[in-house]
């Protein structure tokens, strides 16, 4: 906006300049013209309305007529440019903000693991390299929260792979338990083939699912047991890492499947304008 | 079959708000639903009644706070304070 101001003022100074140039000008070279008369501006300055009418040949001497269609044509060619630089800072912010919610991932969260699937295959963040995760952290012996989180996650898994044509990166999405003492591949196996046959289960060792969140800034912590059992407490909480290996984006329970399927597509058509 | 297969779940979660059900239409009052607990009692594992029944006092007390049926303690000192 600050350049449309300036090209104004330019504008209207130099429009202005050049009236009261012309408008000496003319004064000077009627010689007919009482001294009383008023410094003109742009509005009065018709040659029809001087108290003196100046014979012909003078009129013909002044080239550049200031008429009521001239201003009005001016003003026009002055506003239509002002709105199509107005039309430009506009895109410029909108190209701005894309861009700006491409890189809001750059925030502290994130980083390597090392853990292995449920199929017993040893795994590090290396390997999903050029794909969308979305990372759900949970455990097998779970009453109800996580079970609901995950048939979302299945829900945004089927929502994503529909669109799977437009996408130049595949999706994901991976479930890391966060009780790796009871949740063997095995049990991870069998618990989230009843979600999504695309889902990819991990677990490890306290030390290496500890570490991985311990860069995801993931709370967990085994609650009081009656008899054997218990019930781990975690964050609640879908992290979104894009191809790169970058965290993007997170969704807690609030957002239902069509809005993070929606979100994350928003996401996927950011990066690939960014990384043409 | 454990928490593991989605059957066992269903069921668990189905006898869970069968109990739920029995205590909305007789007022919370336990006695009159105790079949209901038992069954509810026998398809989940311990700490998942127990979790259950932590979320049902939980989302109880939200309900009444919301209709502004809880006696909260700063109520009860504005409720003491002497009248002229």
């Amino acid at each position: 906006m600050s350049m449309i101001t300036n090209l104004l003022s330019f504008r209207s100074s130099t429009y202005l300049a050049r009236n009261i140039i012309r408008s000496t000008s003319l004064l000077t070279q009627n010689r007919f013209l009482s001294s009383t008369l008023p410094p003109s501006n742009k509005a009065d300055n018709k040659n029809s309305t001087l108290p003196n009418e100046l014979p012909s040949s003078e009129k013909r001497k002044a080239k550049f007529n200031i008429s009521w269609k001239t201003v009005s044509v001016t003003l026009l060619g002055a506003a239509s440019l002002m709105g199509f630089i107005y039309y430009l800072d506009q895109r410029k912010v909108k190209n701005r903000k894309k861009l700006q919610r491409a890189a809001v991932g750059k925030m502290a969260i994130g980083g390597p693991f090392s853990l292995i699937t449920h199929e017993k295959k040893p795994i590090t963040d290396k390997d999903f390299r050029g794909q969308w995760l979305l990372i759900y952290f949970g455990f097998t012996h779970c009453p109800d929260i996580c079970p609901e989180e995950l048939e979302k996650l299945a829900e945004i898994t089927e929502i994503l792979r529909k669109q799977k044509s437009k996408h130049k990166h595949s999706f994901q999405p991976i479930f890391v338990s966060v009780d790796p003492e009871r949740d063997t591949p095995e049990l991870v196996s069998q618990y989230i083939k009843d979600y999504s046959p695309h889902f990819i289960g991990l677990t490890g060792t306290r030390d290496q699912v500890a570490e991985m969140c311990k860069h995801y800034r993931v709370y967990f912590s085994q609650g009081p047991k009656i008899g054997d059992d218990y019930i781990v407490d975690h964050a609640i909480i879908m992290y979104l890492i894009n191809p790169n290996g970058d965290f993007v984006d997170y969704y807690g329970r609030n957002k239902n499947a069509k809005e993070v399927s929606s979100a994350i597509e928003q996401h996927m058509h950011a990066f690939k304008e960014t990384n043409k | 079959m454990s928490v593991v297969d989605k059957d066992y779940r269903e069921k668990c979660w189905l006898h869970r708000d069968d109990y739920w059900e029995c205590l909305d239409t007789n007022k919370e009052e336990k006695e009159k639903c105790l079949k209901f607990r038992q069954l509810f009692e026998t398809s989940c594992p311990p700490t998942w009644v127990t979790h259950f029944d932590q979320k049902r006092e939980y989302d109880i007390f939200k309900r009444q706070l919301a209709l502004g049926q809880v006696e909260t303690d700063k109520l009860k000192s504005i409720k003491q304070q002497p009248t002229p």
